[in-house]
């Protein structure tokens, strides 16, 4: 009995994250809390570390310089903001809403009543010969009208609020998780050459700057890790900065930079990286954290949402 | 025009940059046998009171030639033509085109170069790139355009290269802790500095207690100096090797690497391993360290191999190699290898020879004519 009954024990005080390692290889995915395995080494203490590691309530966010990546200062972020778990289901959620309210619905055809001509019989019921035929905009006729065709419509869904917002707050989490995001100071923008600033606007003519532009953005990004053979990389910045946002217009394939107004969830999970400016990052989470704010006062207190950004180190 | 009077200006100029050709002539009054009594004679009493300057009758005679009095600089008489580029081109240290020329005509190229005769083909004409390929050719892209991140760009993925520049950003951190400055110059840049301050960085002993801490065994005084110093961007220090690595991992005791880090030790050996590895720990990779032995193991990164042939190449066939009906090619086998395999190869080719026919391919035969039918002509 006894031994039966410290067995017992032994199997409920095994810990439920524990899984035997051939099983998450056979499975294809789950939507469990499980730490990301396409970029780490193949090592156990990786993998270890990561998932012994249990932020109580801020994660460190470091943000570096721009173009140089110079890391400059350290600053500490919610787990409610850059630490969520994977939600698989909530970012199928909103890319589809995305996408549905992209659409735009054009696609149109005619009825038979919409069709131009008269609508008399063709020809008379009988006698003729021939089949009975009624208008020449039938749908059976050649030239007639579409029977159950596209029209205009609207493809818009519906997302409550607080699911979407917590969707992007996933996808972020996600991309942190992994280490593909990276952020950089204020007023992220190309820094070109003196050399080409100089000639760049009068006399460098038939493609030969945005040329430049091309090689240059090109070096800068692969000896950073951010181009082509890295996955493309999105930048992310408060308005349009015209050299980055030229330089990235000329070579698509390696990356691309969108104002904040015009990024997406679906644009966050697309890509190798995404590189976002600090004061982007703070617009998106406090836009995005209706389902950690309350408006309702209590005692003269509100719940403002979690605290994010706070500077650890530098200046 | 000898009457005007600015080209006397002229002439006298012409004169002192010494051209020979302007011949000196001489006032001939009473050569010609002309009539004085001009109508401009009388004029000429009552225009000028006195003394009439130029010569008698201005019509028939030349003026005196005047000497070669200017009030010219001498800088204007020995001036050539003003350089007219632009400021900007002249300052830039890009390889800008050249200035466009038009090209001579086929009619004017004649009296230039007899020999001209027009090319009759493209081999015979020089290929020149259009002007937005101007970046791609050799030459044009200089150092000036080369951009240098902080990071290292190529970046290093040897497990134990990683260990001895981990040990030396750790000094470099104890040292700087040591004197103080480590709140002030975690987040700034440091020097990169030559060989010997690597060499000086990794000789300091480090001393590791049980619980953790640690400290410097010697003077971090110099290594401080080092890395506070002002750089020069430009110098790049020589790089370890990995048989040298291997030697020295070996060397030391591994306590080292069980020191336990603070948040501001934890940047600034990121901060530094970025600078001299090239690799960028994660920010959530970073935070689930605690110790050395953590920070190494998310350092070092080998890179994922993109092909399934590298794969291979690693693993050494895999598992492939076992399996008895599988064999594994490093290119693709296509019929002229199977063919060489059964030995039928050497046969078929003396036979395609002798029959004049092409060994592979169509030659200037056409192709496969049915297919044409079936798809129609593209």
């Amino acid at each position: 009995m006894d031994g039966e009954g410290e067995t017992k024990k032994k199997k409920l005080t095994m810990p439920c994250k524990q899984q035997p390692a051939n099983l998450s290889k056979t499975f294809a995915r789950s939507l469990a809390t499980e730490a990301p395995r396409t970029n780490i080494t193949r090592s156990a203490d990786t993998q270890t570390l990561l998932q012994s590691w249990h932020p109580a309530s801020t994660v460190p966010v470091t943000v570096h310089s721009f173009p140089w990546l110079e890391p400059t200062s350290l600053e500490e972020w919610s787990v409610e903001h850059l630490y969520l778990p994977l939600r698989r289901d909530l970012l199928h959620l909103a890319v589809v809403y995305e996408g549905d309210n992209t659409r735009l619905g054009t696609a149109s055809t005619k009825t038979r009543w919409d069709v131009h001509g008269s609508h008399r019989k063709v020809h008379p019921q009988k006698g003729t010969g021939r089949a009975r035929a009624g208008s020449k905009q039938s749908p059976i006729r050649r030239g007639g009208g579409v029977s159950h065709g596209p029209h205009p419509r609207d493809f818009g869904t519906k997302l409550n609020r607080k699911t979407y917002d917590k969707a992007w707050r996933t996808a972020l989490s996600y991309r942190y998780r992994r280490g593909e995001l990276l952020v950089c100071e204020d007023g992220m923008d190309l820094a070109l050459p003196r050399d080409f600033e100089l000639v760049a606007d009068r006399h460098l003519r038939d493609g030969m700057r945005e040329a430049y532009l091309a090689k240059y953005v090109t070096g800068v990004l692969g000896s950073l890790g951010l181009g082509r053979p890295d996955g493309r990389t999105l930048f992310v910045t408060g308005d349009r900065r015209q050299r980055l946002f030229e330089a990235l217009e000329q070579v698509p394939w390696e990356g691309r930079a969108l104002d904040l107004e015009d990024v997406d969830v679906k644009d966050l999970l697309e890509g190798g990286r995404v590189v976002m400016e600090r004061g982007v990052l703070k617009e998106m989470i406090e836009r995005h954290q209706s389902d950690l704010v309350s408006k309702v006062v209590v005692n003269g207190f509100a719940h403002h949402g979690p605290q994010s950004g706070q500077r650890l180190l530098g200046a | 025009m000898p009457r005007i009077p600015r080209v006397r200006a002229l002439q006298s100029l012409r004169r002192a940059s010494s051209c020979s050709a302007v011949p000196s002539r001489t006032p001939f009054a009473s050569v010609r046998a002309i009539s004085t009594t001009t109508p401009a004679h009388g004029l000429r009493d009552k225009l000028f009171k006195g003394e009439a300057p130029g010569p008698e009758d201005p019509y028939t005679q030349r003026p005196e030639p005047e000497d070669a009095t200017t009030n010219l600089p001498q800088e204007a008489l020995q001036q050539t033509r003003r350089d007219r580029t632009p400021r900007a081109l002249r300052e830039t240290r890009l390889a800008m085109p050249p200035k466009r020329t038009e090209a001579t005509t086929e009619k004017e190229l004649s009296a230039v170069d007899p020999n001209y005769t027009p090319a009759t083909s493209l081999d015979d004409l020089v290929d020149i790139e259009p002007v937005d390929k101007w970046w791609d050719q050799p030459g044009h892209w200089g150092p000036e355009s080369e951009f240098r991140g902080f990071g290292r760009a190529e970046k290093l993925v040897d497990r134990e290269v990683v260990e001895v520049y981990l040990r030396r950003a750790v000094v470099e951190v104890l040292a700087l802790k040591q004197a103080g400055k480590l709140s002030e110059w975690a987040t700034k840049k440091w020097a990169e500095g030559p060989r010997v301050a690597l060499n000086a960085a990794l000789e300091t002993p480090i001393v590791a207690e049980e619980d953790g801490a640690s400290s410097l065994g010697g003077d971090g005084a110099a290594i401080v100096e080092q890395l506070t110093r002002e750089h020069d961007e430009a110098e790049v220090p020589e790089r370890v090797s990995l048989e040298e690595a291997q030697e020295m991992v070996k060397a030391w005791d591994p306590s080292w690497k069980d020191i336990v880090l603070d948040t501001e030790a934890k940047f600034a050996i990121r901060k530094r391993l970025y600078q001299l590895t090239g690799s960028l720990i994660p920010d959530a990779r970073l935070g689930a360290t605690r110790t050395v032995r953590h920070v190494l193991t998310m350092a070092y990164k080998q890179p994922k191999p993109k092909k399934l042939a590298e794969v291979l190449e690693q693993q050494r066939g895999g598992g492939f190699a076992e399996l008895p009906n599988v064999r594994l090619h490093s290119k693709k086998i296509g019929p002229i290898d199977r063919e060489i395999e059964l030995g039928r190869w050497k046969v078929i080719k003396e036979e395609l020879e002798k029959r004049n026919l092409p060994v592979t391919g169509t030659a200037d035969l056409a192709g496969h004519k049915e297919r044409k039918w079936v798809r129609g002509v593209e």
